[in-house]
């Protein structure tokens, strides 16, 4: 296959167009040249042929005019001093040849008639024939005929001298274009192989060497750049790859270990037989292990939240202390459990800054239930709210495992633990302080850590902006879960059957009356024939959904101020539903108190007029 | 132009020299002495003509014998030096000599030779004769024959007190030209 111009390396092209380069100049320069050379030679030889033809002419007139064939033979012999002249012939007025050079019987011989005056070339032979006059009276005729071969070889010596230059000068662009080669095929050629073997090792630590400041250089620097930005994000990449796999067995490990417990109760709870004291470890047991893997999937739907920007919070006047009290309140039993030291130092009037007292809570609860969680026994934590001008801080300080200087850059990192062995001995998913850091931030607050190394402890700051007006802060309500429900008929929509039980249960246990419907029609039925306090609908149910329930019964709701609380597994579906009507949303999987207070929130509005449509 | 028939005038002389083998010597002998005496007229630098006669003829004469008979007068028929017409004149007296400008003197005349030297003196006169008293007694030219060629002597002293200069072409056919006739350089 023959390779196109375009397609040969650059090295080539260079020496190429170097070599045409010089080709073209010297062909043409030197064609000029010689022409210009064959020219000259051959006018000179022929001024020379004339000029000899007239010198003759002019010294032989006389001898034409006195008869004098002797004397004019011998001015003729003069031309052998003419290497170019072959013939001189001299004829009288009546064209009789009077004398020549050379004399007979030489081989070369005069014509017996004088040829006409003028000059002619003819087969390499230049005649030239003059008049012979004195006082412009023509005594005869001289004709000679020269040859040319002079300058054929004087012309055949120039174009062999410019033949051996133009092989000097094509040595010389060769020998340029290498060096060219050197200065800008060779970083080419280079930048090229770098690029090449970088695509196909795919090894991004490799760069190009920069040989001159010029277009090639810079070429090469920006190259260069864009390796490492490649690399630095080939190595974050491979990092999260990393960080992804590490999570996913977290993950899977985290939520197995709750179910196991849960699976192991049950089992021993159907065996029968059990002690009261054994039955009540157990229950205790599942709700525990229930409550930790609700907690590690309102984690990860948190992060989920936050990741694709759809974590609303409430903006209302929080008191920070009072979150700080119900942070401790809870984090009491752990911290006495191992025997760790609680210490407060709050003010004494309320920290009000504004924000979703729900997620401050979880800041709180998460920071503190961490230092609870890396401090040994007998270790202390100290939690402290310090006013500043402008802002509150909120600082959990511990004596606790401390974190490793190296991994403290990346303490706020998602998925991130500073031990991801599968040995490890904390469990959690590492998505805790993400959440803080993310919560923080949406608060308008910012969230630092602080270690002096490993094992000697850790403190956690954030830092949340002063309220701008104080707006007096409702008092936060503590839930009060027992038998709220008390009188209260709760229809419970749901087409799964364990929801639809557990629901119902739950109903029960806040003293409640529960009646249950597995799908939209049975619902419309009982709805028909029933008043209820409440209706739980499943906004995810085969042939007739949750919305279209509603859209089906608003009438009958209406009329008998029923409302009608939303129930979905779909975090993302709260917006939708108060759209929708409903005056309530309640996430799964939820816990009896979100439940009993979300029923009591939405019978609330339903007597005043909603507050959503 | 002139030039054909100046050309005819020395083809003539040509034919002459050449037919020489097959013509008697004696009857060329004064054929190509014209010939010759016509021929020197190219050779020599004349004197210019006087103020006012541009074109006067320019004369030939021949003082004493003519042995030319009608061949000197056909040969310059037409001819001209310069511009001045050629013409052929034969005065009977050497008094005559200073009006010409070229003086022919027959061997059979050469007596007369002092007196026409003596008239011409000065006055840019060619003096040719053909015989060995020609020279010594101050003429110009001095026609010779050698075997079958007619050559000429010179006498260049005496050419130079006429005023004239001859060419060197024209000394160099010479069989003689010489310039020991110093006693014809005197006034």
């Amino acid at each position: 296959m023959t390779l196109s111009f375009r397609d040969r390396p650059i090295v080539w092209k260079l020496m190429a167009v170097a070599l045409a380069t010089v080709l073209i100049a010297l062909v043409v320069s030197t064609s000029v040249s010689l022409w210009t050379t064959y020219s000259t030679l051959r006018s000179g030889v022929e001024n020379d042929l004339e000029g000899q033809a007239g010198i003759i002419a002019e010294n032989t007139s006389s001898t034409l005019a006195f008869d004098d064939p002797v004397l004019a033979n011998e001015t003729l012999r003069t031309l052998r001093l003419m290497p170019s002249v072959d013939l001189g012939c001299l004829y009288g007025a009546d064209g009789k040849l009077f004398a020549s050079f050379p004399q007979p019987p030489i081989h070369d011989h005069c014509d017996d008639k004088p040829p006409p005056i003028g000059k002619s070339v003819v087969n390499g032979k230049l005649h030239v024939t003059v008049a012979v006059t004195q006082k412009e009276r023509q005594l005869g005729v001289f004709a000679l005929r020269g040859n040319l071969s002079r300058v054929r070889d004087q012309f055949q010596a120039q174009v062999f001298a410019a033949f051996v230059g133009m092989i000097l000068a094509v040595g010389a662009a060769v020998l340029l274009s290498l060096r060219l080669q050197r200065l800008i095929a060779r970083p080419i050629v280079e930048l090229s192989s770098t690029a090449h073997s970088i695509a196909r090792a795919g090894d991004y630590t490799l760069r190009a060497t920069k040989a001159n400041d010029d277009e090639i250089g810079r070429l090469v620097v920006a190259f260069n750049t864009m390796v490492a930005e490649v690399e630095r994000r080939d190595e974050q990449l491979r990092g999260a790859n990393r960080l992804k796999d590490e999570f996913l067995a977290t993950l899977s490990h985290e939520l197995r270990t709750p179910l196991n417990a849960v699976f192991g109760w049950i089992q021993i709870l159907r065996a029968g037989g059990t002690s009261s004291e054994t039955v009540a470890r157990a229950y205790e047991s599942i709700d525990r292990n229930a409550r930790a893997q609700a907690t590690l999937i309102e984690d990860l739907l948190d992060i989920s939240r936050i990741v694709t920007g759809k974590l609303r919070l409430r903006s209302e006047p929080v008191d920070l202390k009072t979150i700080a009290e119900n942070a401790l309140e809870v984090a009491k039993p752990g911290a006495e459990a191992k025997r760790i030291a609680l210490n407060r130092q709050l003010p004494d009037g309320p920290a009000e800054i504004v924000g979703d007292p729900d997620r401050l809570q979880q800041i709180a609860w998460n920071l503190l239930s961490n230092a609870v969680k890396f401090t040994p026994a007998g270790g202390a934590v100290d939690v402290s709210l310090v006013g500043g001008e402008r802002d509150w801080k909120l600082i959990v300080r511990d004596t606790g495992s401390g974190i490793d200087p190296a991994f403290l850059p990346h303490v706020f990192d998602r998925f991130r633990q500073a031990d991801g062995s599968i040995t490890r001995r904390h469990g959690g998913l590492g998505l805790g302080l993400a959440i803080v850091h993310e919560l923080t931030e949406l608060h308008g607050g910012r969230i630092e850590a602080a270690s002096a190394g490993l094992n000697r402890g850790a403190t956690f700051t954030a830092t949340f902006p002063r309220m701008a007006a104080t707006a007096p802060i409702a008092a936060r309500v503590a839930p009060q879960p027992h038998r709220e429900l008390e009188g209260y008929t709760v229809l419970v929509v749901d087409d799964d059957a364990d929801a639809r039980e557990v629901t119902a249960a739950a109903v029960q246990s806040a003293g409640g009356v529960a009646v249950t419907a597995p799908s939209g029609a049975a619902a419309i039925d009982a709805l028909a024939s029933h008043t209820f306090d409440a209706a739980l609908f499943d906004l995810a149910m085969p042939q007739m959904d949750g919305f279209e329930l509603l859209r089906h019964t608003r009438i009958i709701l209406d009329a008998t101020k029923t409302p009608a609380i939303a129930v979905s597994a779909h975090a993302g579906a709260e917006e939708q539903a108060r759209q929708a009507g409903f005056q309530a949303f309640i996430a799964k999987p939820y816990d009896l108190d979100t439940l009993v207070s979300g029923i009591l929130q939405a019978k609330e509005q339903k007597g005043t007029g909603s507050l959503f449509t | 132009m002139a030039l054909p028939v100046r050309l005819a005038a020395v083809a003539t002389l040509a034919a002459l020299v050449a037919a020489g083998g097959a013509v008697r010597a004696q009857d060329l002998e004064y054929p190509v002495k014209a010939a010759y005496l016509y021929n020197f007229l190219s050779f020599i630098e004349w004197n210019a003509a006087p103020p006012g006669s541009a074109t006067a003829p320019f004369r030939v004469c021949i003082i004493g014998a003519d042995p030319f008979g009608r061949t000197l007068d056909d040969m310059v028929k037409g001819e001209r030096v310069g511009h001045r017409p050629i013409e052929v004149a034969r005065p009977a007296d050497e008094e005559a000599a200073a009006t010409c400008q070229v003086v022919f003197v027959a061997r059979t005349d050469d007596a007369r030779l002092p007196t026409i030297v003596r008239m011409a003196a000065g006055k840019g006169v060619l003096i040719v004769g053909e015989s060995a008293k020609v020279l010594p007694a101050c003429g110009a030219i001095a026609f010779v024959q050698e075997g079958e060629r007619l050559r000429f002597d010179v006498n260049i002293n005496a050419i130079r007190r006429q005023g004239l200069r001859a060419s060197s072409k024209l000394l160099r056919v010479a069989r003689d030209a010489s310039s020991r006739y110093t006693q014809c350089d005197r006034q």
